[in-house]
């Protein structure tokens, strides 16, 4: 009998919502810049697709996280950060539960109390929750951390609980920490409860009913500012800050967002937000309007990606840094275990000072390839009067503006282009036999990845294992077959997200979508005249339809298009109208594209000429 | 001495078992993902938590309807865990699931799969093992320890009645001798463990009808709590209703853990009551001296949760992720003695304080706990939080 037999993907395989701050803390390495910037005495919004370790951020800013946590710069951290973290996760706070308290069968402004309600609730178990790890935590264990806890007697303790339980309408079986939780346990089945049997009773007192629970009409933020307060006052610490971090907003009830987003303005110097979100969201709108909070003044956006590859990498050489260590591996650099990568040649010959252009190197030779076969390549070397035997002579400006900006291009084109003199304008079948060692090597591979921790984990963990079967460099063969499965599971992640365009009844998937502008790329850049700075990027024009739109937001929040940086510096975005985007190098060897930004090209531009219902043909074999 | 327990799998092969699941546990499943297979998650979790144990045992019922296929499966696995927990030994016994009593597969001999198993079931020295065949009991000897492993299923496959036999447990009267005497010439030791498939008295927690259990155990308990050989620990599988308690008779009577089953399917009732379950029990010599007591010893459980992996046990899956076993004394003894640690500058009392200074406590069973819990609320006012896990957090007059 067949069963099915699910091999965990890298894109679904790991995720830190289900992980304990120990365990989070076991093998977290920090991304440089966006945990400084998460540590910031500020409000954050942290932004970025899935998969980019938002959880994980905030998670690891939590007491028993940060008091776990083993790294060289750990120390650092804990001394730099001034506050208590208040994780609250959205799984246990929002989507299922809620939707479940009479969802249709109460009126909305009803679900809406609930909802809200049961929300407080859980921002008060996990306040609660840090209270106990701040009181309870061994300073001696770890001295950097030492500052913050504090020394809470049990006579502290009772008269605290019993303080906060008296605002909170509670009354706990004990006036301790534990006793708060359990009666914020209970109130979380009284909501149910009450939602259940409002769905069977009259609707005409309803109202009255629910304003009879005085508890109903508790606000997250006044309560949670009275807790803290208090606390503070009792261990003689007015200033003590308390950060509470809330995490995929972008599942949360639309009102719970909006308070949260309207929380970001709060003045309140003992209280610090952070919320995560995917980076496309249509009530994004709340934070663009007039009085809304305003970023780099009341918040600061952090966004967990990269359009310019560069700034990826030294977060990746990390991480494969410690994921070598833990191997057991010697100190060795990127490239001792992936090698060059084919498209950096021209760096090479940059910090190096020995020319890469020179007859007889790789380069060299890719380049006298495509212009044999290519005559618009030729064209193009002999209007810039580039001979390339001594293409090595050439100064480093003057080769700068017309050859190495254009080096990428070249290994692509050269890559995928057939013979013109046998066989004419090369067709798919032809390209798909090629075999993609065009993106191995070291920063191909971190390009490819994206600086996305989960990416990283689950395609270059097998590689590391390789390597130290082997203790030498892994085969480009390994790395073309691992990066060719990577794209092609990622693919079929995006085949699954439906979008419907308004010329098809059916839904195609999103995958389809991307499909037309990866290959008008491709057969620009292969099959037009040379251009060595081809479009690679695009905007999204006001052409664009709404269902494209729809699309592409879901492009964004999964990882698939990536926003590139533009002079409002918007990071969350309700509209995607007017944006610069470029593909995912994820996606770069199925549609046989360089791992560049590139020039703009109008995406109704490229949708327009995209030929409609012929099927899409993926570059890559699939080597599962 | 640290014992894992993992009993009644139930696993099928879903080319003869093509009606129903009675396990969580497919032959022919994809072992990668440990959220899904029950083995694959064991796996991670000994991993994860670098959990050790001297001993494997599984009391029985590896396979579902004695599944020639299954059996073979799971005895590699079962010794591939026992290789991950550093265990010294793996000790298995019959369940009537691995004895092929309907003769489906073999029309005469019933046990002749099990015999076949390699290395040899139960897992002992292969004189060890013709002995267990022989004469339905063997008794394994170390140092500090000795258990009495015993075949309850031995005469399933047989009998005037074969399918009436089927249905039960049975220890007989020439065995019940036979172990006397195996018992009288060995020497005492501090740990005293009996490993056998069925349960030894009628236990139904549930209004069911069920009269599987051991036929002549009410001999075996006597001879086990007459305390001339020590004091007993009982680990059987069969009624996959996970249990903790101390047999009928006088302060000697055994310790009785019924483990729950590591991963068949529970019926509506049961679910409701308890969860399938993996076990790591302690025992504490050192610690049974240092309090009196005859016995001292800890178990740990975690709960199977189908999409999410082993997961440590809650209040209701029958037993909590902890619970003690040894210390027995009246509940309003031991309340008493409880409400004399508190003073009266003292708001509450944290667990980890009671420990301190009434150590025994770790030692009671956890439905004890809850029994002092409850009295001493009604008689002295003394309520308690506990934690998820059923752990008591701290006390305190309310």
């Amino acid at each position: 009998m067949t069963q099915e037999t699910v091999t965990p993907s890298v894109f679904e395989s790991f995720n830190a919502r289900n992980l304990s701050p120990k365990q989070v803390a076991e093998r977290f390495i920090p991304p440089p810049r966006h945990f400084d910037d998460l540590m910031l005495r500020r409000n954050s919004l942290v932004v970025g697709p899935r998969g980019s370790g938002k959880t994980t951020l905030l998670k690891m800013l939590q007491l028993p996280a940060l008091a776990t946590w083993k790294h060289p710069d750990a120390d650092r951290y804990r001394t730099q950060i001034d506050f208590i973290a208040v994780f609250v996760a959205a799984d246990v706070s929002w989507g299922a539960q809620l939707g479940a308290l009479g969802r249709n069968r109460l009126p909305q402004h009803a679900t809406d109390l609930l909802g809200l309600s049961a929300f407080t609730s859980h921002v008060m178990i996990a306040l609660i929750e840090a209270m106990n790890d701040c009181a309870s935590g061994d300073p001696t264990t770890v001295p950097t951390l030492a500052g913050k806890y504090v020394n809470l007697s049990k006579q502290q303790e009772v008269a605290l609980c019993q303080f906060i339980s008296k605002n909170w309408q509670l009354t706990p079986i004990l006036p301790t920490f534990q006793g708060l939780k359990l009666a914020l346990r209970e109130r979380l089945s009284l909501i149910a409860q009450i939602a259940r049997r409002e769905t069977v009773l009259p609707k005409e007192q309803l109202d009255e009913r629910l304003a009879s629970y005085d508890f109903l009409f508790l606000g997250f933020l006044e309560c949670s500012i009275f807790a803290v307060e208090a606390f503070n006052d009792l261990v003689g610490q007015p200033e003590k800050r308390w950060a509470f971090l809330f995490d995929e907003l972008e599942i949360a009830p639309q009102q719970i967002r909006r308070q949260l987003f309207s929380a970001l303005r709060s003045t309140d110097r003992r209280l610090l937000i952070k919320l995560s979100i995917s980076p496309y969201h249509e009530d994004a709108v709340i934070l663009e309007g007039g009085g809304s909070a305003m970023p780099g003044q009341d918040y600061q956006p952090i966004e967990l990606w990269y359009p310019r590859k560069e700034e990826g990498y030294q977060f990746s050489e990390a991480l494969l840094k410690a994921m070598l260590a833990e191997a057991g591996a010697e100190p060795v650099n990127s490239d001792e275990v992936f090698g060059r990568s084919v498209f950096e040649a021209g760096d090479f010959e940059r910090e190096s000072n020995v020319s890469a252009y020179r007859p007889g190197t790789s380069l060299h030779r890719r380049f006298s390839n495509l212009a044999k076969k290519d005559s618009s390549f030729a064209d193009y070397l002999g209007r810039h009067n580039i001979d390339l035997q001594t293409m090595h002579l050439l100064g480093e400006t003057e080769r700068a503006g017309v050859i190495r900006k254009g080096t990428s291009v070249i290994a692509v084109r050269e890559n995928y282009r057939s013979n013109e003199g046998l066989s004419g304008a090369p067709t798919r079948l032809e390209r798909s036999r090629k075999t993609p060692t065009l993106y191995t090597g070291s920063r191909s591979l971190f390009a490819i990845i994206e600086g996305n921790p989960r990416w990283f984990i689950g395609i270059v963990g097998p590689l590391i294992r390789d390597y130290m079967n082997h203790l030498r460099p892994v085969s480009r063969g390994i790395q073309a077959r691992t990066i060719t499965t990577a794209t092609n599971r990622f693919r079929a992640l995006l085949r699954t997200i439906p979008y419907s365009p308004s010329n098809s009844a059916t839904s195609r998937g999103l995958l389809s979508l991307l499909d037309s502008v990866g290959e008008k790329f491709h057969d620009n850049l292969v099959q037009g005249p040379f251009n060595p700075d081809p479009p690679l990027s695009f905007v999204v024009d006001s052409h664009t339809s709404g269902e494209v739109l729809v699309a592409l937001g879901k492009a964004l929040n999964a990882g698939a298009i990536i926003l590139a940086p533009d002079q409002t510096g918007e990071t969350l975005l309700s509209s995607l109208r007017g944006k610069r985007f470029r593909l995912s190098y994820m996606l770069a060897p199925g549609y046989g594209l360089p791992l560049n930004l590139g020039r703009t090209m109008a995406l109704s531009q490229i949708l327009e000429r995209a030929t409609s219902g012929e099927p899409q043909l993926n570059l890559l074999k699939d080597h599962d | 001495m640290r014992i894992a327990v993992a009993s009644d799998i139930h696993a099928y092969d879903p080319a003869v078992e093509k009606e129903s699941s009675p396990s969580h546990l497919n032959i022919s499943e994809s072992a990668s993902l440990p959220t899904r297979h029950p083995i694959a998650g064991l796996k991670k979790l000994i991993a994860d938590l670098d959990l050790k144990a001297d001993i494997l045992i599984c009391p029985g019922d590896m396979a579902d309807k004695a599944s020639t296929s299954a059996l073979t499966y799971v005895w590699n696995e079962l010794h591939s865990l026992k290789s991950l927990l550093g265990a010294d030994r793996l000790i298995a016994t019959a369940g009537n699931h691995d004895v092929d009593s309907r003769h489906k597969y073999n029309n005469f001999d019933a046990k002749g799969a099990l015999q076949s198993l390699l290395p040899q079931f139960p897992g002992l020295s292969e004189q060890e093992c013709d002995r267990y065949w022989a004469r339905n009991f063997v008794l394994i000897e170390e140092e500090r320890w000795r258990i009495l492993l015993l075949n309850s299923s031995a005469y399933h496959g047989g009998g005037k009645d074969q399918a009436k036999e089927a249905g039960q447990g049975r220890i007989s009267e020439s065995t019940l001798s036979a172990i006397e005497s195996a018992l009288t010439k060995s020497d005492k030791r501090d740990l005293n463990i009996l490993v056998c498939h069925h349960h030894l008295f009628r236990d139904n927690a549930i209004h069911e009808s069920d009269y599987s259990e051991m036929d002549g155990a009410d001999h075996l308990l006597r001879l086990l709590g007459s305390a001339t050989h020590g004091q007993w620990v009982v680990v059987h599988g069969h009624k996959h209703h996970p249990k903790l308690q101390y047999g009928a008779g006088g302060s000697a009577s055994p310790v009785i853990f019924g483990a729950g089953s590591l991963c068949a399917s529970l019926y509506a009732e049961l679910a409701a009551r308890a969860r399938n379950q993996f076990y790591i029990v302690d025992l504490d010599p050192m610690a049974a001296s240092r309090h009196s007591l005859d016995v001292a010893g800890k178990i740990h459980a975690w709960d199977w949760i189908p999409n999410s992996g082993w997961k440590p046990a809650g209040m209701r899956s029958g037993l909590p992720h902890l619970s003690g076993f040894g210390y027995r004394a009246t509940i309003s003894a031991i309340a008493s003695r409880i409400v004399g640690l508190f003073s009266t500058s003292d708001p509450f009392l944290r667990w980890s304080e009671l420990v301190s200074n009434l150590p025994e406590i770790e030692y009671l069973l956890h439905t004890d706990v809850d029994a002092v819990l409850q009295h001493l609320k009604a008689t002295h006012l003394i309520g308690a939080t506990q934690s998820d896990r059923g752990a008591v957090v701290e006390l305190a007059r309310i």
